[in-house]
């Protein structure tokens, strides 16, 4: 009985079934398959492999299962738009209340700015009714 | 986002995603939870991904998802305390459902590592190029060319125990004929 031996050839062989091998190899691989009864054996044995895999048949997806999909996709949707409606919300929320306190800012210290004109021009007419009580003092004497 | 070519999208993959999932999770509850998961997510980053690659993006995502599941499931059976009555029910399971080539295929599947299965699935039943996987798994050709022999090694192995321990696959012809 003759012995086979391992052959330096047979990891080239999946790529050959799958016809992932460069043309060149392609061809060097399918003459090396005439002579070599390890390669011949392995390719047999890849081939029932892909035969038993090829059995399978795909199973139909529950059609209830793409409505539930759909329909948390629409909740998600929703939701989102939520999110966005909440998040233009608060932007324009913030957007007011920095407006509001640049305003208010401006307004108190112009407030602020006229009043102390207005506390300044009293003092002027204290300070000026005292010197003139003063003169008048000081002439009394 | 767009609603309508979301759902056109959902019709025209949905089956791919999940037969794949069924290959790879012990039972179909958690197949339609995840096709689930994956759609919805994909519904979400719809707009950043590129439409070319709309497939390989869900198949990604489903990969990803159904890891985690194993894993949070492995971490749980380790802990608990009924794990013994858990594989007594899987392998009822397995018993009343072998009966189906189908679901041989896919009990087979299920015992390969997940990355393993992945690729196997992208290439054998997605018609994906091993450049096409490369870059999907960021990795090389090559290293995916000899992960399918390992896979396929595997799966030779899985098979033949598949034989023995249930001899009715092989008198019927459903392996290796």
């Amino acid at each position: 009985m003759s012995r086979i031996f391992k052959c330096k050839y047979a990891k080239k062989l999946n790529a050959y079934i799958d016809s992932e091998l460069s043309k060149k190899e392609f061809t060097k691989i399918q003459e090396h398959l005439k002579d070599c009864l390890y390669c011949q054996k392995e390719i047999r044995e890849i081939n029932k492999i892909n035969a038993f895999l090829s059995g399978y048949q795909n199973e139909d997806v529950p059609e209830n299962l793409n409505e539930k999909i759909l329909s948390s996709v629409g909740k998600h949707s929703i939701n989102e738009r939520k999110a966005i409606f909440l998040r233009r919300v608060s932007r324009l929320s913030i957007a007011a209340s920095i407006l509001f306190s640049l305003f208010s800012g401006i307004i108190l210290s112009n407030i602020t700015f006229s009043n102390n004109s207005t506390l300044s021009a009293e003092n002027t007419e204290i300070e000026f009714a005292q010197d003139s009580l003063y003169d008048y003092l000081l002439v009394e004497e | 986002m767009d609603r309508n070519k979301f759902e056109v999208v959902l019709r025209t993959e949905n089956k791919k995603i999940f037969n794949y999932l069924l290959k790879i999770l012990r039972n179909r509850e958690d197949a339609e939870d995840l096709l689930q998961e994956v759609f919805i997510s994909f519904y979400k980053k719809m707009d950043n991904v590129n439409e070319k690659t709309y497939i390989p993006y869900l198949f990604r995502t489903a990969y990803h998802k159904s890891l985690n599941l194993i894993k949070s499931r492995k971490k749980k059976e380790k802990f608990s305390q009924h794990y013994e009555d858990l594989e007594n029910i899987a392998k009822y399971e397995d018993k009343i459902e072998t009966d189906d080539k189908s679901e041989l295929i896919r009990k087979c599947m299920r015992k390969l590592p997940e990355k393993q299965a992945f690729i196997l699935e992208m290439q054998f039943y997605q018609k994906m190029s091993y450049k096409e996987i490369a870059e999907l798994l960021l990795t090389t050709p090559s290293a995916i060319d000899s992960k399918l022999v390992r896979a396929k090694k595997k799966l030779k192995k899985i098979i033949l125990q598949e034989m023995k321990e249930n001899p009715v696959h092989n008198s019927r012809g459903e392996i290796y004929e």
